[in-house]
């Protein structure tokens, strides 16, 4: 143990404070530290004999004992001690000289240093019997918080087992993985939750020995505190619906066996001297940063090394940097665990407060547009309602921002997923990620997951090859998946890319042909066979697999990314993988939309849907079999849908030369939407539909237009498949009766 | 000074467990609680407010409970309080690191109304 020592009293002095220091008694803790503290410095004081540091260190051993309750007979090691020191200052000095009083003590090592100098971690000490009987708690209340609590920290625990796994060595994220287990097990053991207590504290105990160095942090650890994670995960969800009724049962049998697991676990590498030691992140930062040069940061890791210190402390001794700069680095490396100042919100409230501004920005419009008002001249009202104008559309910006989320922990917990994948199937896989910071609507964030979920595991299962077809075809045996977000324009566009075995077009179109979803000579391009396995029920694996099971298809994937208003699309090589690209609005609060008008009546088309808008001559309308209406937009043929039709309102403009089309794609397919004049594209805050319009298929959603009067948001998707469904004229009566 | 008068600062990153000891000091009839969720938090209430007596917990971020304690020992204002530490078995280590910086006393999580009051009965001066 490195302990700075100032010895440059005389050995005399020390053993005179020694001897005056034993006073108290046993239960003076105080000075029994100050006692070993003198020990220490005796210990290393250069004129101490050789012969004094057996029972030195035996006083010390008798010291511990009583600090610990230990010592079967305090009072008689007491004595003991008493009698040792005794014999030093005979040995030393006859006399204490009076006045030497006990001045406070050197600090002693840091506490990097005491988790390093953990030698021998005390046996696994059956915890004591929880003496809990006569706590008086408030339990039910006590016990949600500490299941919500718990929750949180579990979750920390996924997150910096990441950063765990990626550096083994790194200490900082043993201890941020250690603690959480350490604080549940303190609560639980005062809550009495037995097998919360014992699991979390066998977790802990493994996680100490990882601390220490004892052992090292292989896959093998970080398995079983991922197992722990899942463990307490249904414990405490057991003991939350155990709240609801009053009485539960918590799956002790699941503890057990995992307990049996861990104490039959032997990590695969023999204890390491904790000299398996990288290079300290923070020196890393430091250069990365360009605040020193790696040479210098290596010079300082050896000093660090010999001294005892740690090596942001050395290059700031050393003036090659001040504390500010090492202080920032550090901070940079625990930016995981650490979260800015924050209030947590409710979200209903978050949703009113965006929904009460964006009812602001409409009234201010419907204010501003009034023509009184418009008519008033007035130089000071001009600048101020200018003023107005910009102080809502920050207010705007800002609310909308509330809302927002970084990506991040969807991406996080997709690392976890990944893991278990590759674990599964036995393919070696690398996440690669860029992006996390790309925010994202809050609402979104959750909806994407499981999107996610399906498509990873499917490009794992299906699109990864084996290790072995992978090292046959000359590419690196691991696999990897690549997943970005980026925002672009008001988008957020989220790849999914892996570098498999792509997608086999003849195979698929195989499988269409059987299934009966295209004729077996229709002609295809790659594109639109690939754009096949979005269909229902498309499956080209045949085996059922662990990883992705049977059930929901890519269909489903599509379809709740299009409930998000957003698209997904496909493209692959073969032999060099699959991409993914999904399209998502920022926010699910406000669409960009173009605002048109049918008859009366004004309608929103999301952006996102649109391709162009134009006017088409009268030669490219066509009638098929004479009834089909068609629009020929540059020598293709698109069905002609009536809006007008459809919602039952009588056009400006029957006929299409006269007024406009929208030319929107869905399903492969591209539509013109007929409408009588665009009034100007605009984002729209959603409103959603009373209960009456709500399943109304082809709205997807109200907004307050800047005059105040609604607009109904049109679902692109929902009237196509009306206009499917319902032939060509008819579709208006779904309309009618809705 | 009896309990009720003191001053008490908790100081333990978890709010399930502060919520804890508060009740157990209440049970001993303390009435002044102030609570800290770290060492460095615990800093600032100890240099703004009149603290009678510190119990801590030992492993936190950013400042542990060894930090925290060195702070007080080596703080004019505070060098003389009383310093309990809360801690867990298997953590003796600790302890021993925790006496040679002059910790007050610790007491073992789990624990009990009746066992604190013994430990505070052996560091508090008695009236």
């Amino acid at each position: 143990m490195t302990v700075e020592l100032a010895s440059s009293e005389p050995l005399e002095v020390l053993l005179c404070r020694l001897a005056a220091g034993v006073v108290a008694g046993p239960d003076d803790l105080m000075g029994i530290g100050e006692c070993l503290n003198i020990i220490e410095h005796i210990e290393a004081h250069k004129s101490t004999p050789d012969s004094w540091k057996k029972d030195l260190e035996a006083v010390k051993g008798l010291f511990r004992g009583i600090i610990l309750e230990e010592s079967a007979d305090p009072l008689a090691d007491w004595e003991e001690i008493r009698n040792a020191l005794k014999k030093f200052s005979g040995n030393g000095q006859r006399e204490a000289p009076a006045g030497v009083e006990a001045s406070s003590p050197e600090p002693t090592d840091g506490p990097q240093q005491r988790q390093c100098s953990l030698e021998a971690v005390v046996e696994e000490g059956e915890p004591s019997e929880p003496a809990s009987e006569d706590v008086r708690l408030d339990d039910a209340e006590l016990i949600k918080d500490f299941i919500e609590e718990a929750k949180e920290h579990l979750a920390s625990i996924e997150l910096n087992i990441m950063a765990l796994e990626a550096d083994p060595a790194d200490k900082e994220a043993i201890n941020a993985v250690f603690r959480p287990f350490h604080s549940i097990k303190g609560v639980a053991g005062f809550l009495n939750l037995r097998s919360i207590h014992h699991l979390s504290h066998e977790v802990e105990n493994l996680l100490d020995e990882a601390r220490s160095g004892a052992i090292e942090v292989t896959d093998a650890v970080i398995d079983i505190v991922l197992r722990a994670v899942d463990i307490l995960k249904v414990l405490l969800q057991e003991l939350e619906a155990a709240l609801g009724c009053g009485h539960g049962k918590l799956s002790t049998g699941l503890v057990e066996s995992f307990l049996k697991r861990l104490r039959a676990f032997d990590p695969q590498h023999p204890p390491v001297g904790g000299k398996a030691e990288k290079p300290p992140k923070v020196g890393e930062i430091l250069v990365q940063k360009g605040l020193v040069e790696l040479e210098t940061v290596e010079q300082a890791v050896e000093e660090a090394k010999q001294r005892g210190k740690k090596v942001g402390e050395v290059l700031v001794e050393e003036g090659v940097l001040s504390p500010q700069d090492v202080g920032m680095a550090l901070r940079d490396q625990r930016r995981f665990q650490e979260s800015t100042a924050s209030v947590r919100v409710d979200t209903v409230k978050l949703d009113n407060l965006v929904d009460m501004v964006g009812e602001l920005v409409i009234a201010q419009s419907m204010v501003l547009q009034n023509p009184e008002v418009q008519a008033i001249k007035d130089q000071k009202f001009q600048k101020d309602s200018v003023q107005l104008r910009r102080i809502t559309a920050e207010l705007q910006r800002i609310s909308m921002s509330l809302r927002m989320v970084p990506i991040k922990s969807t991406f996080q917990k997709l690392i976890r997923l990944v893991r278990d994948l590759s674990k599964k199937s036995g393919k070696d896989v690398r996440l690669e990620m860029r992006g996390e910071d790309t925010e994202i609507d809050r609402n979104m964030v959750e909806e994407i997951y499981e999107p996610l979920v399906h498509m990873i595991r499917n490009a794992v299962d299906h699109g990864l090859e084996s290790r072995e077809e992978r090292i046959a075809k000359g590419k690196d045996p691991c696999g990897t998946i690549f997943l970005s977000a980026e925002q672009k324009g008001g988008n957020i566009i989220i790849e999914l890319r892996d570098d498999g075995r792509g997608l086999d077009a003849e195979k698929i179109r195989a499988k269409a042909v059987e299934r009966g979803l295209i004729g077996a000579d229709e002609v295809l391009e790659e594109r639109a066979l690939f754009d096949l396995i979005f269909h229902p029920g498309f499956s080209t694996k045949d085996e059922v697999t662990d990883v992705s099971g049977r059930g929901v298809g890519m269909d489903v994937v599509r379809r709740s990314v299009e409930e998000l208003r957003g698209k997904l699309e496909v493209s692959s090589v073969k032999g060099q993988g699959t991409r993914f690209e999904l399209k998502l609005p920022l926010t699910m609060a406000i669409i960009d939309g173009m605002v048109i008008c049918v008859g009366p009546e004004r309608y929103v088309v999301p952006t996102v849907a649109l391709r162009e808008s134009l006017r088409p001559s009268r030669e490219s309308y066509l009638t098929v079999h004479g009834s089909e209406e068609m629009i020929k937009v540059r020598n293709q043929l698109m069905p002609l849908i009536r809006l007008h039709r459809m919602f039952g309102v009588e056009p400006r403009y029957p006929d299409p030369w006269d007024a406009l089309i929208l030319v929107v794609s869905e399903d492969q397919k591209s539509y013109c939407l007929l409408a009588d004049e665009i009034v100007g594209r605009q984002e729209v805050v959603i409103k959603s539909l009373g209960a009456g319009l709500r399943h109304v298929k082809g709205l997807s959603g109200g907004a307050i237009l800047g005059d105040g009067k609604v607009a109904l948001i049109l679902d692109v998707k929902g009237i196509v498949s009306v206009f499917e469904e319902g032939g060509h004229h008819g579709y208006d009566r779904q309309r009618r009766v809705a | 000074m009896a309990y009720k008068d003191m001053k008490v600062l908790v100081v333990d990153d978890f709010a399930t467990m502060r919520r804890i000891v508060k009740n157990i000091l209440r049970e001993l009839d303390f009435k002044d609680i102030v609570e800290a969720e770290n060492g460095a938090a615990a800093v600032k209430i100890l240099e703004s407010q009149d603290i009678d007596l510190i119990v801590s917990d030992w492993n936190m971020p950013k400042m542990t409970g060894l930090d925290l304690l060195k702070w007080v020992r080596a703080n004019e204002k505070t060098k003389n309080l009383p310093f309990l530490m809360v801690t867990a078995e298997a953590q003796k280590e600790n302890v021993v690191e925790a006496v040679k910086a002059k910790v007050s006393n610790y007491i073992v999580k789990p624990f009990t109304a009746a066992v604190l009051a013994e430990k505070l009965a052996k560091i508090l001066p008695q009236n």
